[in-house]
């Protein structure tokens, strides 16, 4: 169990600032996700921690133990590759011992600490066995085992599922979770995907142009993101501009009077989730609620999508559950209502 | 369709007509080495080894053989002791004038034998005037000029092999602990061995079969195989030169086999 701090670190590739003074504090044992769009400077993070990206600025320690200037070799991480990178002349149990051998751990421990973290990854009967003889999701569990096996001070994932097929993704993220559970370890996965993000971390750090924009538990960053881009990128589609009134009263700037919570004061902007949109029957009230015309409809299985334009301008996404959209016509006149607390108040910094 | 069955029936065609013209010589020799007749002439008055026997019985042709044999061993050492490094800073390193390094090493494959040759006599006579040293005809002299010649072969076939190296695989070694030294005898070579073996075998084979520069630069009494063979064809025509051409065919393609077996040759050019 060990700290990961992250202190004002930043990288720079000439004029290119892929990371941005990143500060960030994973407490022991917890499982922090970096969440962000292509390029935004996931990876390179993650590298800098490895030791294969040198901090232009900047300070990172493990377990209080400073390592900014360490090399790979001396850090003690267990990085999981995308591509897995497996040792291609070696067979299974010896990729996974390979960390071992290089700690110069006997050889009659080594191959037994192999076999425990072999049957953690459910690989046993595979040991012997070359990686090209495996599918991508054996050879990512080997990947999996050859980190585990040095117990590392912090276990690094850059998009280690983004090879594998949906199902597969689902079960070996839990597995992960699970390890990670086990054996206590701190560790920082990387990903673009908000919903795999989501499920799989503790904390989620949510990046932008090489910034950390949001950290906080999943259902934080869900149900009070901070920025527009974190809004956006956690899927508030809608988004209407205007100001705050009163406490607890929005206005558009085409002039719907809106209702939001009073906690938050200020905000140039207001999301809403499609999730949190439901079709008002007649009669019905609800906190805030707006009529307008279906201009779209898209059938996702469970779930439906519905873009209702209002009369004032703006167009509304709806997710609806799929038995309720099912009576809906295309050109249908509908009501839309959200409580006040689905309101989200932002500030638009990135206009 | 029928355009097509065309198209590819002109194809076939002119495959067959290429490998048919650059085998049918060495056919010929090869079943000319085995003709009865003093003087070549068709058609074969009967069938002999016994051209094998005489040939190994030149003292030119087999001095020249051990000769060739080694030089060609030393290049291969000499060409993938400059040449790894070479590849490994042409294909890693990231600095000023990489390119016109990359063209400047690998300049001889393009440059003519004879060009190459005459080049390097003149510039070891110059050599000699200004250090008092002998190289023209000395066999430190003439193992350079192969090392020269094998070489960029070397460059070329570990630049590819490097090129191709998943570098996340060396990054998964030193992550588990592995110092750079570690990483490359580990990791970095047992990727690559197919490369070096096809290098080794390569310029092996290119060193064999020089005959333009060595031209130039065998002393008197060290005449490699090739040049054996033209001063034999010089004054005798008779099947003994069939009996050793035969012979180096089947060393330079049991090489090429080997080599493609480790880098497929075809990708590499
Ligand atoms: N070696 C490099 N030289 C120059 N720029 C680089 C280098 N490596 C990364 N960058 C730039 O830094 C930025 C961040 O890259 P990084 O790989 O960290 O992004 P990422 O968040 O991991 O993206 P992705 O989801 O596509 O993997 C990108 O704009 C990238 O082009
Ligand atoms: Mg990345």
């Amino acid at each position: 169990m060990t700290e990961v701090v992250l202190d004002g670190v930043s990288k720079h590739y000439a004029e290119m600032v892929a990371v941005d003074r990143v500060s960030l504090r994973i407490p022991a044992g917890q499982f922090v996700a970096l969440l962000g769009p292509s390029g935004c400077g996931k990876t390179t993070t993650l590298r800098m921690v490895a030791g294969f990206v040198d901090a232009t600025q900047g300070r990172i320690t493990i377990g209080g133990r400073d390592v900014t200037q360490l090399p790979p070799w001396r850090r003690n991480t267990g990085l999981v590759f995308q591509n897995y990178a497996l040792f291609p002349h070696r067979t299974v149990a010896q990729n996974v011992g390979f960390g071992l051998q290089m700690r110069g751990i006997p050889r009659a421990e080594a191959a037994a600490r192999v076999a425990t973290a072999l049957q953690r990854v459910k690989l046993q009967e595979l040991a012997d066995r070359l990686p090209k003889q495996l599918s991508g999701g054996q050879q990512q569990r080997v990947a999996l085992a050859r980190a585990l096996v040095i117990e590392p001070d912090v276990l690094l994932l850059d998009e280690p599922l983004s090879n594998l097929d949906a199902r597969l993704r689902l079960e070996m993220r839990t597995e992960i979770r699970a390890l990670q559970r086990a054996l206590e370890l701190t560790a920082i996965f990387v990903t673009h995907d908000q919903e795999e993000a989501f499920a799989i971390a503790d904390i989620v750090a949510v990046m932008h142009r090489g910034q950390v924009e949001q950290v906080g538990t999943p259902a934080e960053i869900y149900e009070t993101p901070s920025t527009r881009f974190v809004a956006e990128f956690t899927g508030v589609h809608n988004l209407l501009p205007g100001r705050v009134t009163a406490p607890g009263r929005f206005e558009t700037t085409d002039g719907l009077g809106l209702a939001c919570t009073a906690s938050r004061p200020l905000g140039s902007l207001l999301g809403v989730r499609p999730e949190r949109l439901a079709l008002l029957p007649a009669g019905a009230t609800a906190d805030n609620a707006v009529a307008g015309q279906v201009v779209s409809l898209a059938y996702l299985g469970a779930v439906a999508e519905a873009e209702v334009q209002l009369p004032s301008g703006p167009r509304l996404l709806a997710r609806l559950p799929a038995h309720q959209a099912a009576v809906l016509a295309m050109g249908a006149t509908v009501t839309l209502g959200w409580p006040a607390s689905a309101s989200l108040l932002l500030e638009d910094a990135h206009g | 369709m029928c355009e097509g069955t065309a198209t590819r029936l002109a194809f076939a065609v002119s495959v067959w007509t290429v490998i048919g013209f650059v085998l049918l010589p060495l056919s010929v020799v090869v079943w000319l080495s085995f003709f009865a007749n003093r003087i070549i002439s068709f058609p074969p008055t009967g069938y002999t080894l016994a051209w094998y026997a005489r040939a190994w019985g030149v003292a030119d042709f087999r001095n020249g053989l051990l000769l060739s044999l080694q030089l060609g061993g030393c290049a291969t050492l000499g060409s993938l002791l400059l040449g790894a490094p070479a590849a490994l800073a042409l294909v890693r390193g990231r600095f000023p004038g990489r390119e016109a390094l990359s063209t400047l090493l690998l300049a001889p494959m393009i440059v003519p034998g004879i060009v190459g040759g005459s080049a390097l006599f003149m510039a070891y006579i110059e050599f000699e005037v200004a250090t008092d040293q002998q190289l023209a005809g000395t066999l430190p002299g003439l193992l350079a000029a192969h090392v020269l010649i094998a070489r960029p072969w070397t460059v070329r076939l570990l630049t590819a092999s490097l090129t191709g190296l998943d570098r996340a695989v060396e990054e998964a070694a030193a992550n588990l602990g592995a110092s750079p030294r570690r990483v490359f005898l580990l990791v970095t070579l047992p990727m690559v061995r197919p490369g070096v073996i096809a290098a080794a075998l390569f310029s092996f084979v290119i060193s064999f079969i020089d005959l333009e520069k060595s031209l130039f630069l065998v002393g008197p009494g060290r005449t490699t195989l090739q040049i054996a063979i033209v001063n034999y064809l010089e004054w005798n025509l008779d099947p003994t030169i069939g009996a050793v051409a035969t012979v180096q065919i089947l060393i330079i393609t049991a090489a090429l086999v080997v080599t493609d077996h480790y880098a497929k040759l075809s990708r590499v050019f």
